[in-house]
């Protein structure tokens, strides 16, 4: 494999390399060494979405997309038996897994059954990498359970959300929901739309 | 001082224009400039062509320099290597007051040359020439897993990084030490 010195470029060269690529990729890229999160850092590199996926406490997840690429990663008590990659988050080690790489897409696993820290809280670190570099134009965010979900980091960090899902896409049958918490997705949470399939609990 | 004329023409018009009633103006005299690289060699290239490169356009117009001075003194670029600057030139050449297209295929393939040209066309402000070389060099990466792209683009891992300081900092208080001992021995 032949090698090509990206970091002996000037800075504006650097940047429309950057550019010509995919945020999705990129993003995959940021977490295989600190100083190429910070060269993306210096560039702010664009997205089109970033969609937070809460399916339960303990599995939960965050999707980047960008033209017709998607990134996601994924939260969760669930063992596979593929390879081991490590990651680079904050400047701290996590091992995952590659669940699925595809032209346009790839999906990660997170194992946090080695973790101590709960899956929100690894949600997070990865939410605080990725919004160090990434220029995000929507978010969005769908929702499958009805507890807690309002101590969640994520209404701290996101002004106005494009959509909000209460809604199973897979399945006909409504999520329970608490009156308090429909409550605050109706009337505290910016957003510019709302789909909901809940019971009221 | 060996001198090439790469494809210019004097009979070329100096601005492609579709207005009718420039068509039946008088053709203007093209002019032209020359321009060498670290090799000295002499490339004549017309104003037309030049128009790409921002920084050779600004030397014209700003800085009045006119077409016998350039013949005398060449624009003399000694950080750009002669094949490369006749990959610029012929590409100028090529494009010479025509749209540019969205993809171009003849730029070089190998990596040293396609680093060297990237540097080249940066320093003489060829905007659209980047794009094309900047797009090829995010093509180099397609479809490669991260840590590939990492090792391609000689990224060095954290451990690598910290493995550096590391040393660094050795070094640096050995040269400290090394002072202070020959400061000791002077005042001694």
């Amino acid at each position: 494999m032949s090698h090509f010195l990206l970091l002996k470029y000037p800075l504006v060269v650097q940047e429309e390399i950057l550019h010509q690529m995919n945020a999705c990729q990129l993003t995959e890229l940021s977490f295989t060494s600190t100083r190429l999160k910070k060269m993306f850092q210096k560039f702010k590199i664009h997205a089109d979405s970033v969609t937070y996926h809460l399916v339960s406490p303990t599995d939960c997840g965050i999707e980047v997309k960008a033209g017709r690429a998607r990134f996601k990663i994924r939260i969760a008590r669930t063992w596979c038996n593929k390879s081991w990659s490590v990651w680079i988050v904050n400047g701290a080690k996590m091992l995952i897994n590659l669940l699925e790489r595809r032209e346009m897409s790839s999906e990660h696993l997170h194992q946090s059954g080695i973790s101590l820290k709960s899956e929100i809280s690894i949600l997070e670190e990865i939410n605080t990498h990725l919004m160090s570099f990434l220029k995000v134009e929507k978010f969005n965010v769908t929702i499958l359970y009805y507890k807690n979900f309002r101590d969640i980091f994520i209404w701290n960090i996101v002004e106005k959300f494009d959509v909000v899902r209460v809604d199973d896409e897979n399945e006909p049958e409504p999520i329970s929901i608490e009156w308090r918490n429909l409550k605050f997705l109706e009337e505290e949470v910016q957003k510019n739309e709302l789909y909901l399939n809940v019971r009221v609990v | 001082m060996s001198s090439t004329e790469q494809g210019t023409s004097s009979a070329a018009p100096a601005e492609p224009t579709t207005a009718p009633e420039s068509a039946a103006a008088p053709e203007v005299p093209e002019s032209f400039y020359y321009v060498h690289g670290k090799d000295k060699v002499v490339h004549k290239v017309s104003a037309g062509a030049l128009q790409h490169s921002a920084l050779i356009h600004g030397m014209i117009s700003n800085l009045g320099y006119t077409e016998e001075q350039a013949k005398a003194n060449p624009f003399p670029f000694e950080n750009i290597d002669g094949d490369i600057l006749q990959m610029v030139v012929d590409w100028c050449n090529q494009h010479k007051g025509k749209p540019t297209p969205p993809e171009d295929t003849n730029l070089p393939k190998q990596k040293e040359k396609l680093f060297d040209l990237v540097l080249a066309v940066n320093y003489l402000e060829i905007k659209e020439l980047l794009t094309y070389c900047c797009k090829q060099v995010a093509m180099m990466v397609k479809g490669k897993s991260p840590e590939e792209i990492r090792e391609i683009w000689m990224i060095p891992t954290d451990a690598e990084d910290e493995a550096a300081e590391k040393e660094a900092k050795k070094r640096a208080g050995k040269e400290a030490a090394g002072e202070t001992a020959a400061a000791a021995g002077d005042a001694k």
